[in-house]
């Protein structure tokens, strides 16, 4: 094929006329563009301390991890039995020094501050 | 295309007046629709493709920087607009291989005919020569026109049309050498 050939094909195009009602579609979906509410932008301001944090431990555990090469299955397996015996041993003194009524009192608290805003939301 | 009334009406639609846009979508409609046409050849879609693009014109119009022509700026938009919709879900078309199977056999008589299956051929090559080929025959073969519109290089605007090309050129060679020899008659 010579690129003459294409060009003469190509370049000859019927004109595609647009419908009657094609600009007034397109204004109706440009006026509900400009009425809608300009959307909401994420709070990057309240959530950037939860960021940070998430972030932080995030950094924290891999740097903790011995996890990397030529590290073997069995240290990692250790490191992370090592972290379960920690969390059986922080409940098991929560237990004994009566943390569970701590948070009892603590959930009932809320409860009641809970319900007495509903009360006097509902007066309001 | 008035360049002063384009810009004249961007001011007025970017200070408020939505109304001002009519003008801008009377004024670009058919290029608009033609080039989409081009990239699926489905007139109702083409229409469909020409008022998201009108809408992300509309969304973008604070970006359009005065040091350029609205037309350039519009066409890239455009074309990008197309490109990204059609990627999404691509336009009814067959392989290369069977259209030249289904082109063979097309009434010889019927010029028309080949012409358009020709023209469906572009739409099934590979999408960056075929945009390439879409916008350099849509800007009337002028490539830095066509390279504006599509963001790249002259260059790169060249090697593909030139790979577009030979690929046509290879899988059509019947229908252009009956084609040719109808012109000579």
């Amino acid at each position: 094929m010579r690129p003459h050939e294409l060009d003469y094909i190509l370049s000859k195009e019927k004109e595609v006329v647009p419908s009657t009602k094609f600009a007034a579609s397109v204004m109706d979906a440009i006026r509900s563009e400009a009425a809608a509410p300009p959307p909401i932008s994420f709070p990057w301001v309240r959530a950037l301390p939860g960021l940070i944090t998430g972030a932080g431990a995030l950094v924290w555990i891999v740097v903790q991890s011995p996890a990397g090469p030529g590290v073997s299955r069995a240290t990692t397996a250790a490191f992370f039995q090592s972290w379960l015996d920690r969390l059986a041993a922080i409940v098991q003194s929560a237990e004994s020094t009566g943390i569970g009524w701590v948070l009892l009192s603590l959930l009932l608290t809320f409860a009641c501050w809970e319900l007495t805003l509903r009360a006097v939301g509902k007066r309001s | 295309m008035g360049a002063r009334e384009d810009r004249e009406d961007v001011e007025t639609v970017l200070g408020g007046d939505v109304s001002a846009f009519e003008r801008l979508v009377l004024r670009w409609q058919t290029p608009l629709i033609n080039l989409a046409y081009r990239f699926c050849r489905d007139r109702g879609r083409s229409e469909d493709l020409a008022q998201e693009a009108f809408l992300r014109i509309y969304r973008g119009l604070h970006t359009w920087r005065r040091d350029a022509p609205f037309s350039t700026w519009l066409f890239a938009v455009a074309a990008n607009c197309y490109r990204s919709e059609l990627r999404r879900i691509p336009p009814m078309t067959e392989t290369l291989d069977l259209l030249v199977i289904a082109g063979s056999d097309a009434d010889p008589s019927l010029t028309s005919d080949r012409h358009e299956a020709i023209r469906q051929a572009v739409l099934a090559l590979p999408a960056r020569y075929r945009e390439a080929i879409v916008l350099f025959y849509f800007h009337e073969m002028d490539i830095s026109a066509a390279a504006r519109s599509l963001s790249l290089p002259e260059g790169t605007l060249k090697s593909r049309l030139s790979r577009g090309r030979k690929i046509l050129g290879r899988k059509l060679p019947l229908f252009l050498s009956e084609l040719r020899l109808k012109e000579v008659q």
